[in-house]
């Protein structure tokens, strides 16, 4: 029986000339577990608004939305408040107050429900979801996947019928982020409870799917299992790219491919049945002789008492190198560039940029020598147009390694995130850095701009700049570094190519490498394995 | 048996009501002395070595307030002797110790009250009146470390980005400025996920419960009952003119009779209630230990 069903439904936004959604026609069965992706501004978002009442954007509508055979212009408020969940994408900003055992009883007081029962679905729910734990705690002392654990679970104290989910993991490192998906499907297959769910981090959350919906430009492209779906949409480059890995292997090996592997035991089989005799040429890469960077033995803690986050770290960065650090939260990556921008100062051991000490460098570290974009990148701007930012800092527009003509005019709070990242990259070149420090540049980017970003640092380096990035992207990592390190308990562990780098790690590696590992080592990029399978 | 910051809220505001209201009311120094000691035993257990600049505080404060009253009044019979043509004397001094024992006793008393009366208490109690007012407290208490992590980690880009490393104050300001109108922009951009987030969770439907983490045991109960007799004695023994005090024209205080002693002693007893839960709780976990 279908739960939800969208009639010939178009949106236009106020003062806009195209629609945000064009006639868009579906209907999904009670059960099912919908996955809906498209680039950035598809209209994504702006359809799952329109299927839940309290959210749905102003502006010019037509075609009808219904939810088991009623329209939802004719739900009452509290049916639609309880029938349909929605969790959005920032975890931050959707706790309403102070304490966790609150914010799960949050929806239920709404519904003037009494004493007893509210306090036995919190108690319900907090169990299910393992909140226990840290039921009575504040909630700014959560961490970020707790902080979406809570949301989603006091969502789920209102026994919604549905559950709709923009991009909910886009805020999460990737541990947390698959521990979520793995809630979503448990909620799923336990409860038979209806999900759609946006998505960028496809490659996890396309296996789990029973459809996949393909959106662009406002219009559905496919809608089917998550096989087919993509065998549709297999000539467009843009969206493929964000497919999972072993998809794309399969659709470059085979373009007539019917049907395509999607997780990385199918696609693991595939490239057994067909391509076992794979060799790469061991490969070397030459770094400059000169040192761009040179940490030895830093120590560091925030308070006397409290624990040391750095722990000896001695790390070299060549000029002119992309250098990635990869590894869990809390195993002091952030605190490593925040020492290296001197933003905090470490208690023993030396830091040298261009082999002179950081300490000597005073007033004018951040001109000419050093800039750090931090992993909220909205921090950067305190101007209300893009160019006003630009233009205080001196950006000049024409030495930018993109074009930033499009970003200028608009609020660097209304921007996406994949802009954002760019705009503030285009604020912190202004002072003509050597060493560029970026904290998470791909997190809540979706594919496409991520692909725009690694470009735009391939550019920066051939420019002369060295590049150190902290990310949990491995596949980001893979592609644009020529050096990976891997933190652990305030340390570096391991420090090599990326090749060599993630095919020995057996689990903290692409997925492209998992596939391939066994019958060839060095390759962990979809390219790569494209290129090699070929010959 | 409880401590008294694990009873109902409803409980302890009725123990800081009765304790406070009668240390500020009666002047008769055996009710302040043993509120004070009430409240700085209380104070000691709970915090252990801690807050020793408060005791400090504490004390110079207590001297200040004997002492500047003498200097500022000449009541009294008993001369002690004469400043700048100004008598000083013994009444002025034993008003002066007498009303500095109140207010140490009471700053005692609320300096507890704030460390036991975390925001989930006084939400209750305030959910009781009105669950929106409850709501927007809890709402402020919420929004108060967001805004302040959020100045703090602007401030610091900014800082990486080359502003606050100048010398000239004005150009300091007008950054700090700067970040402060960006973070209000912030805030508003916040505020509007936030409010989608309540709608979306039913915010509009219209009346709401106050969903509460307190139940009333039966300590509470026996609790209460204790507070109201030996309230009542005090109260009683207070209205009844045998806890009075005079200082002026010279020190006349009410004579000792049943009552009086009784309403002495209730009130010592209140004082020491929470001190003497705490130490109960304390040695009972000593010997289910030693069970153990």
């Amino acid at each position: 029986m279908e739960i939800l069903t969208v009639e010939n439904l178009n949106f236009t936004y106020p003062l806009c000339q195209k629609s945000a959604i064009q006639d868009i026609s579906f209907q999904i069965q009670k059960g099912e577990l919908i996955v809906l992706c498209g680039a950035t501004g598809c209209g994504k978002s702006t359809l799952l608004r329109m299927c839940k009442p309290e959210l749905m954007p102003n502006g010019q509508k037509s075609g009808r939305v219904f939810l088991n055979q009623k329209e939802l212009s004719q739900l009452t408020p509290e049916e639609s408040a309880v029938r349909i969940g929605y969790v959005m994408q920032n975890p931050e900003q959707q706790i309403v107050t102070d304490k966790v055992w609150h914010e799960l009883a949050y929806g239920l007081e709404n519904l003037h429900l009494s004493q007893e029962i509210i306090a036995r679905r919190v108690a319900e729910m907090a169990s299910y979801f393992g909140i226990g734990a840290w039921y009575e705690k504040a909630t700014s002392e959560l961490s970020g996947g707790q902080k979406q654990l809570l949301n989603l679970a006091s969502v789920m104290v209102m026994q919604p019928e549905i559950l709709i989910l923009d991009e909910p993991t886009a805020q999460l490192d990737p541990i947390a982020a698959s521990d979520f998906l793995s809630v979503i499907r448990k909620l799923n297959q336990d409860f038979g409870l209806t999900v759609i769910l946006t998505e960028h981090r496809l490659e996890e959350a396309i296996p789990l799917c029973d459809r996949l919906m393909i959106m662009q430009s406002g219009r559905i492209l496919a809608f089917d299992e998550p096989k087919k779906a993509i065998i549709k949409i297999k000539n467009d480059k843009k969206l493929l790219y964000a497919m999972p890995s072993a998809a794309r292997i399969c659709l470059a090996l085979h373009p007539d491919a019917e049907t395509c592997p999607l997780t990385v035991r199918e696609g693991k089989a595939l490239l057994e049945r067909y391509y076992q005799h794979i060799s790469v040429p061991e490969q070397s890469r030459q770094h400059s002789e000169k040192k761009a960077l040179e940490m030895k033995e830093a120590y560091f803690r925030y308070e006397r008492s409290s624990p040391d986050i750095l722990q000896g770290v001695n790390l070299t960065v060549y000029e002119n190198e992309i250098f990635c650090i990869l590894g869990e939260n809390g195993s002091g990556k952030s605190t490593c560039l925040k020492a290296i921008a001197n933003l905090v100062k470490i208690y023993s051991g030396e830091i040298k940029l261009f082999d002179k000490n950081l300490k000597k460098y005073k007033n004018n570290l951040y001109q000419n020598c050093l800039a750090l974009l931090p992993q909220d990148v909205r921090t950067v701007f305190v101007r209300n147009t893009v160019r006003k930012e630009l233009e205080e800092a001196g950006t000049e527009l024409a030495l930018l390694p993109f074009d930033a003509e499009k970003l200028l005019d608009r609020h660097p709070y209304d921007l996406s995130g994949g802009e954002q990242q760019l705009a503030a990259l285009a604020r912190v070149l202004a002072a003509k850095p050597k060493i560029l420090l970026l904290d998470e540049p791909t997190k809540g980017i979706d594919a496409a701009s991520k692909q725009i970003i690694t470009e735009v640092l391939r550019n920066l380096k051939q420019a002369g700049m060295t590049i150190i990035a902290v990310t949990h992207d491995v596949e980001f990592a893979a592609e644009c570094a020529d050096r990976c390190a891997m933190f652990f308990r305030g340390r570096v562990m391991a420090c090599d190519m990326p090749e060599k780098f993630f095919s020995e790690n057996s689990f903290y590696t692409t997925s492209v490498s998992r596939m391939t590992r066994e019958f060839c080592k060095n390759i962990v990029t979809v390219e790569k394995a494209v290129r090699f399978c070929q010959h | 048996m409880q401590t008294l910051e694990e009873l109902h809220p409803v409980t302890i505001l009725l123990y800081f009501l009765a304790v406070t209201g009668i240390t500020m009311f009666s002047m008769h120094p055996a009710v302040l002395l043993s509120s004070v000691v009430g409240a700085v035993l209380y104070f000691i257990i709970r915090n252990r070595k801690q807050h020793r600049k408060r005791h400090l505080f504490s004390v110079i404060l207590f001297l200040i307030l004997m002492l500047i009253n003498p200097l500022m009044s000449h009541n009294g019979v008993t001369v002690l002797f004469v400043l700048n043509d100004n008598p000083v004397t013994l009444e002025a001094l034993l008003y002066g110790a007498d009303s500095a024992l109140m207010i140490t006793a009471v700053l005692y008393w609320l300096g507890t009250f704030s460390q036991i009366m975390t925001s989930e208490k006084i939400l209750y109690l305030f959910g009781k009146i009105s669950p929106k007012i409850a709501l927007i407290l809890s709402m402020t208490l919420r929004f108060i470390p967001l805004l302040n992590q959020q100045v703090r980690q602007v401030s610091q880009t900014q800082k990486a980005l080359g502003y606050y490393e100048t010398d000239n104050i004005i150009d300091t300001v007008r950054n700090k400025a700067r970040v402060l109108d960006i973070v209000l922009t912030w805030a508003i951009e916040n505020g509007i996920v936030t409010a989608e987030s309540m709608d979306a969770r039913g915010a509009n439907i219209g009346r709401r419960t106050s969903f509460s983490v307190f139940h009333i045991r039966k300590e509470d109960v026996y609790f209460s009952m204790i507070l109201i007799i030996l309230t009542a004695v005090t109260v009683t023994a207070m209205l009844r003119h045998t806890l009075t005090i005079e200082f002026y024209p010279a020190v006349t205080v009410s004579g000792c009779s049943i009552l009086n002693l009784s309403g002495i002693l209730a009130f010592l007893a209140l004082t020491l209630m929470p001190s003497a839960l705490q130490a109960e709780v304390a040695l009972k976990w000593k010997y289910l230990q030693s069970k153990i």
